[in-house]
């Protein structure tokens, strides 16, 4: 027994060390994306309306322009608005050139509406699950859900009395025992959500991680399986005009079909075509499942030109529980209070994870005396921008988000070239200190910025749009309040807890070089 | 009903937690709890867990309900370890009806009659004792 115990508390620090920057960032970024949409609406001002009440006529406001400036294109893209985002997006794929073009209009009038150019919320959820290295990306990202997997079950064996410490916290105690309480604790109480949350994210994604099913069964062929798995239709067009039928009366079709809710995207290809093909997606407003690749039974298919449903599929049990453990993975639902206590357990597991490194570095800091070698530096470098590196460089990414020009040029990868920039500052700054043997100045210099960061974005977003958490509160901006009530409570924590460590640094440093009495009693 | 989801979770959470010797002592300043207090907190821990529960799925249905719960619970306990940390005296008042009725008299007495508010020396006592 003491031997496995051993290997896996093995397993755990080395599974910890390695990959635990590397989870943090997807689950900080994953915490971000539950509320994108907000965070989105934030960054984009001319965005911040309520989407209306009833469901607006498509005919008469995305059809004019689609016809005038996508008349050629071979597929149209309509995303009606919904309470998460109020406006009218309208989209269309060149035929000629293949390039993609999105329109963001009144959902009243259909007027254009200009929107700030910047990557938006997605910019956090697009890291969450690809880390911004494309196919790679997917695959560390799914390495990160392993080890997390791994950690966790690893974590739960190592624990000696994970039922009688189960609500410890100690506050009186020496650093290293208070971090390791917090650890635990923050572990072992969220411990079912983050498992899911782990296996589900592999879940959704099963198409890349288990291609050995597509390999073996279809030769590699991913749409042979999908055929087989769900039908769809698929009409080459014939060349024959004929006008699309009113799209109105199609989504009346499918609301009837569905029995309630609404489309939440509509896809048209062959528009004006004699095999026009209309695809609606219904939102997964009220249902935890959640349409993946489109073969859920809330895919209805129309023919665009009687507007009548053409195929409204089926699917399969096995793509009915994927749909449900990836929906309970990406929180599409309207639920605010669970969206809530998702965020606050994702928050949770940023503290597993930065308080897990920490205690790592730690220790070894201990072990080792105040002479920092080569891997403790790169230990301690690794958990600073890792950890409060990243906060770091999101927060940067707000602040020049409301800072910079409107019409600059490449304006929205200036952003990404902030967050990255802050990003890498962090890391050399922890570095150097680290040289320094000054370990907590380098987390009380960089809590401290996070925190002026976070007030100066809030700060900045008052300021160039007006929407100051009062006014948004008295003009009904929810959005813009919550991220801007977070931001606050962030500046807060982060200001409290680079105070709590300039006062605790000196007496952390006895506890360093001397055993702690405290320390060892409480083992 | 949210709310009663909450509470019912908070309450059946700080109870298990009484069931064990280290919180049962910092809240009640007692230095064991008899085994049948112990017994009696674990099942009443459990059924206000069920109870909470319940109240999940009767508010959002099967799907939602047993989500919120699974999550509530998680939330809560972190409320608990929280209380437990910096107010243990706050989780007396849940401790009280299981201390026993000649148990009891005494420590209301102590409590100066409002056991939810701790004292001066309550509080001062506590951080001796942690010390």
């Amino acid at each position: 027994m003491s031997t496995l115990r051993q290997r896996l508390d093995f397993l755990h620090t080395w599974s910890g060390v390695v990959l635990g920057a590397l989870v943090f960032l997807v689950f900080v970024m994953g915490t971000l994306a539950v509320f994108d949409r907000e965070i989105d609406r934030w960054m984009k001002p001319s965005l911040r309306f309520a989407a209306p009440a009833e469901p607006i006529e498509l005919d008469r406001l995305a059809r004019p322009l689609l016809e005038r400036e996508a008349g050629n294109a071979r597929h149209w893209r309509i995303a009606p608005p919904n309470p998460r985002e109020p406006a009218l997006v309208v989209g269309w794929r060149d035929a000629g050139s293949g390039r993609d073009t999105t329109r963001h209009l009144d959902p009243r009038s259909g007027e254009p509406i200009d929107v700030r150019a910047t990557r938006g919320g997605n910019f956090f959820y697009a890291i969450h699950y690809r880390v911004h290295l494309g196919q790679f990306g997917y695959w560390l990202a799914g390495l990160a859900g392993v080890a997390l997997l791994a950690a966790l079950v690893s974590g739960v064996v190592i624990h000696r009395r994970i039922f009688t410490d189960f609500f410890t916290l100690r506050p009186r105690v020496a650093t290293r025992r208070r971090l390791l309480d917090l650890h635990n604790l923050t572990s072992v109480v969220a411990l079912p959500f983050h498992a899911f949350m782990a296996f589900s994210g592999l879940v959704v994604f099963y198409g890349i991680y288990m291609h050995a099913g597509f390999d073996t069964l279809y030769g590699g062929d991913r749409r042979a399986y999908f055929r087989e798995a769900q039908p769809r239709v698929e009409r080459p067009a014939t060349g024959t005009a004929v006008p699309l039928a009113s799209l109105d009366a199609m989504v009346a079709r499918a609301r009837a079909r569905w029995g309630s809710g609404e489309p939440e995207t509509i896809a048209i290809t062959s528009p004006g075509d004699a095999a026009a093909v209309v695809l609606m997606h219904r939102r997964a407003a009220d249902k935890l499942a959640l349409r993946q690749y489109a073969f859920t039974s809330d895919a209805i298919y129309l023919d665009g030109t009687s507007g009548e449903i053409l195929l409204a599929p089926e699917p399969s049990t096995a793509f009915r529980t994927q749909a449900v453990i990836s929906g309970i993975h990406l929180v599409q639902f309207d639920h605010w209070w669970l969206k809530w206590l998702y965020f606050a357990l994702g928050l949770l597991g940023c503290v597993m994870i930065a308080t897990g490194l920490a205690l790592w570095v730690e220790k070894r800091r201990a072990r080792h005396g105040a002479s920092a070698d080569f891997g403790y530096r790169i230990a301690y470098t690794l958990t600073i921008a890792g950890t409060i590196g990243v906060v770091i460089a999101s927060l940067a990414m707000l602040v020049a988000n409301q800072s910079l020009p409107e019409g600059l040029d490449r304006r929205a990868d200036r952003e990404v070239h902030v967050h990255f920039a802050a990003w890498i500052a962090s890391g050399i700054h922890a570095w150097r200190c680290a040289a320094r043997d000054s370990w907590a100045r380098g987390w009380v210099a960089q809590c401290g910025a996070a925190a002026l960061l976070a007030t100066l974005a809030v700060a900045l977003n008052g300021l160039t749009t007006g929407d100051h958490p009062l006014a948004a509160a008295t003009t009904g901006r929810w959005a813009v309040l919550g991220t801007d009530a977070v931001l606050l409570l962030a500046a807060i924590a982060f200001a409290s807890l680079a105070v709590g460590l300039a006062r605790t640094a000196p007496r952390a440093r006895e506890d360093a070089t001397r055993a702690s009495p405290g320390d060892r009693e409480s083992c | 009903v949210l709310i009663g989801v909450v509470a019912a979770a908070y309450i059946g959470l700080a109870w298990l937690a009484l069931a064990l010797p280290r919180h049962w002592r910092d809240a009640t300043g007692r230095p064991e709890s008899p085994v049948r207090a112990r017994a009696a907190l674990r099942a009443a821990g459990a059924t206000a867990l069920v109870a909470s529960f319940a109240m999940g799925i009767a508010r959002d249905g099967w799907a939602f309900g047993s989500l919120v719960w699974v999550t509530v619970i998680a939330a809560t306990a972190i409320g608990v370890a929280f209380t437990g940390a910096w107010r243990p005296r706050w989780l007396r008042v849940l401790a009280l009806p299981f201390v026993g009725a000649r148990a009891a008299r005494g420590s209301t007495n102590a409590a100066t009659g409002r056991p939810s508010t701790p004292s001066a020396a309550d509080r001062s006592g506590t951080r001796a004792r942690t010390r």
